[in-house]
């Protein structure tokens, strides 16, 4: 890792921990959820996580932010242009949020769909893996990232990718955008 | 002059080759592969996906994934193949309007013909890249027990894909002619195909370049996914064993087994022992989670022995059928990519006491022979005599529900044979002519072809008038029936329209979809 991402890193942790001893656990994942972007598998982040979900679990969805303050929140990471922690914000929220909340999340879906599709570029471009698929395994993707990495073969193009995945246009995209800023992903011209 | 190909159109994948300064070649797809799914689908943004990228999401997307249309071709919907497919199949098959199987994906419903035309039509699009020329005929192979409604609907995917299908030849035909069988004396050849989907065993007897049928049994629902369904089986068993998880209803983690269990099939053929790797195959509070395990070939054999002794019973039953043994058969072909399994080799040596062929690639040797076909038929200089015969007995349902032959099975092809019909009745304008195939004295247990009524018969009393109907089965195995009034001259053009056809005009629209859904592609 950059030393300029090391010293990133290092502030966000810190600053998660302060958040979330001040109560304030959705933002700190938040800020941890950021670390793992920079560096996928941080064990820092991850054992925050952990503790901070285990803590958490006896008291239900206590820790959750009310509607209100989550759209709040919401709106200050738009602010500052932080458009999908916005949207995983939103997306935290249980079952049955408000419609303003809805409404966010479908134009976030929208702004943040035709940013990753011009990250990728010409989608006929093939990805290839940047090392093993083994040597990965400390990283923390979720199912879905490590289904289309399954598929990356050096011959099947971006946009077949995302078709056979079955998966959600805009997951899959986002999928593939956050493995290529993680070095996980590369194609010729990107 | 345009060069032919040669197409194994299979149950599970399909292969092209081609003959090139006398050599039979396989052609290898753009991904390097010398075979491609046989498998058509439609992915969730609508995008229509053929060969490979429609294995790759047979699981994610079963419902809109066509595989093994080739078991459904051809047949009636009532057929109990198709009611069994019906019963194993994810994606949708309904009835058609002429009592055949249609089959529902992505909102559209597509003939079987249909189907396998787009199949083709990938195997031509192949074959072009490679030659870098058009290529317009073709030598299609299809099984030994086929009947003429299957052939028929072969050559219509032919058609629908842009190809003059210049013959249709039996697969275990094709295997013999790649290994230039053809050119030996009398002997009898066993052919073992074990593909992905389908277990066919043929007994042949080869004489005076004559190759003949004379017993075809096996199995049309087992094949190499079987052996990699035990070890899927066995791996969501063990992950649930160590890590307490249950992958079975996780339709990406089950894909990603199937993959890596047909690559780790594929390598213990060569080796003692894989690793099977699938990070992150799943995930919780902890943090995501890894398939780690290695399988060895001992491992492997012991989860699929059942299923190979299961295809010794259908040879066993084959021998039987063709009245002879195993010591009496001089050659052994294997087809199929399962049998690279070192165990599927040693027990049909077993078997039979003698080593199979070996030379030339199980997976490739059909196509290979199909495009040894497709180069004799352009080369009038070429020596080589093959003929094959009519699997079938043909002929014409009669009084009290009994079944004429008119052709007995096992005639060469092609073969003409007429026979003299008369009226019934004074005055008679007209009869009807019921056209079936099969080997039962009974003619509802005879697969129907087709039935058509001669009309225009001049009135005259009962018995008197001649009609000559002459049955014809051409090199392909394909029935055509003519008519004529022999006292007048007067010739009556005949099709028998059978159940899972397609007019020409059916498959004229079909090709104009098709044609506009490439550019659209293109676009």
């Amino acid at each position: 890792m950059a030393e300029s991402n090391e010293q990133k890193v290092s502030g966000l942790l810190q600053q998660g921990l302060e958040l979330y001893g001040t109560g304030d656990v959705a933002r700190a994942f938040l800020i941890w959820n950021e670390v793992l972007e920079i560096d996928p598998g941080n064990e820092e982040a991850l054992d925050y996580m952990r503790d901070a979900d285990r803590r958490a679990k006896p008291r239900g969805d206590a820790h959750r932010m009310g509607q209100s303050s989550l759209i709040e929140e919401a709106r200050r990471l738009l602010r500052a242009e932080n458009e999908e922690a916005a949207l995983e914000l939103l997306s935290s929220a249980p079952e049955g949020g408000s419609l303003e909340g809805e409404a966010m999340i479908e134009l976030l879906r929208a702004t943040l769909f035709q940013r990753y599709r011009d990250e990728l570029g010409d989608l006929r471009q093939v990805p290839r893996m940047v090392g093993e698929a083994a040597e990965l395994q400390g990283r923390n993707l979720p199912p879905s990232a490590g289904f289309l990495l399954s598929m990356v073969d050096g011959s099947t193009p971006l946009a077949d990718l995302v078709s056979v995945s079955g998966m959600d246009r805009f997951e899959a995209l986002r999928s593939i955008c956050r493995m290529h800023r993680a070095g996980i992903l590369e194609w010729d011209g990107a | 002059m345009s060069r032919v190909i040669g197409i194994d159109l299979g149950t599970t994948n399909s292969c092209v080759s081609v003959v090139e300064n006398g050599q039979a070649t396989v052609i290898p797809n753009s991904g390097g592969y010398k075979t491609t799914p046989s498998m058509f689908g439609i992915s969730q943004d609508g995008k229509r996906l053929v060969g490979h990228l429609a294995k790759r999401q047979a699981i994610t997307n079963a419902r809109n994934t066509v595989f093994a249309a080739k078991r459904l071709i051809g047949r009636r919907f009532d057929d109990p193949e198709v009611q069994k497919s019906i019963d194993l199949c994810p994606y949708e098959i309904v009835r058609g309007p002429n009592e055949d199987p249609r089959i529902k994906i992505g909102g559209k419903t597509f003939t079987c013909p249909e189907i396998s035309g787009i199949i083709l039509r990938e195997m031509k699009r192949v074959a072009e890249e490679y030659l870098s020329e058009t290529v317009q005929e073709a030598v299609i192979t299809v099984p030994a027990y086929f009947n003429d409604t299957q052939r028929q609907c072969t050559k219509d995917a032919g058609k629908i894909a842009g190809l003059e299908v210049l013959r249709i030849i039996n697969e275990p035909t094709a295997a013999a002619l790649s290994y230039g069988m053809n050119r030996k004396g009398d002997e009898k050849i066993a052919v073992y195909d074990l593909g992905g989907g389908t277990f066919d065993i043929s007994i042949l007897e080869m004489s005076d370049g004559v190759i003949e049928v004379l017993a075809t049994s096996g199995n049309t629902f087992l094949g190499g996914e079987d052996f990699d369904r035990r070890i899927v089986q066995h791996l969501v068993e063990w992950f649930e064993e160590t890590e307490g998880m249950d992958l079975r209803g996780d339709t990406m983690a089950l894909q990603r087994l199937k993959d890596a269990s047909e690559k780790a099939k594929c390598d213990l053929s060569m080796r003692d022992a894989v690793e099977i790797n699938l990070p992150f195959i799943a995930s919780d509070s902890e943090g995501p989670r890894h398939l780690n395990y290695e399988l060895t070939r001992e491992k492997l054999e012991s989860l699929v022995y059942d299923v190979v002794e299961g295809t010794l019973k259908s040879v066993e039953q084959c021998c039987v059928d063709a009245g002879v043994q195993a010591q009496d058969i001089d050659q052994v072909v294997l087809v199929g990519g399962q049998t690279r399994m070192p165990l599927v080799q040693s027990r049909v040596t077993e078997y039979f006491g003698k080593r199979p062929h070996k030379g030339v690639n199980p997976d490739e040797v059909v196509g290979l022979g199909a495009a040894v076909q497709a180069a004799a038929l352009l080369d009038n200089d070429n020596d080589m005599l093959l003929l094959d015969v009519t699997p079938l007995s043909l002929g014409i349902g009669t009084y009290g529900g009994h079944f004429a032959r008119l052709i007995e099975r096992n005639t060469t092809v092609p073969v003409s044979k007429g026979h003299i019909f008369t009226t019934t009745r004074d005055d008679q304008s007209a009869v009807k002519i019921r056209v079936l195939q099969g080997e039962s004295d009974l003619a509802a247990e005879n697969d129907l072809l087709g039935e058509f009524v001669l009309s225009g018969i001049r009135p005259a009393p009962k018995g008197e008038p001649e009609i000559e109907v002459s049955f014809d089965i051409d090199a392909n195995g394909i029935v055509s029936v003519s008519a004529r009034d022999l006292a007048t001259g007067k010739e009556q053009s005949i099709t028998v329209s059978s159940t899972g056809t397609l007019s020409d005009t059916e498959i004229d629209e079909i090709i104009q979809e098709h044609d506009l859904y490439e550019v659209q592609l293109k676009d």
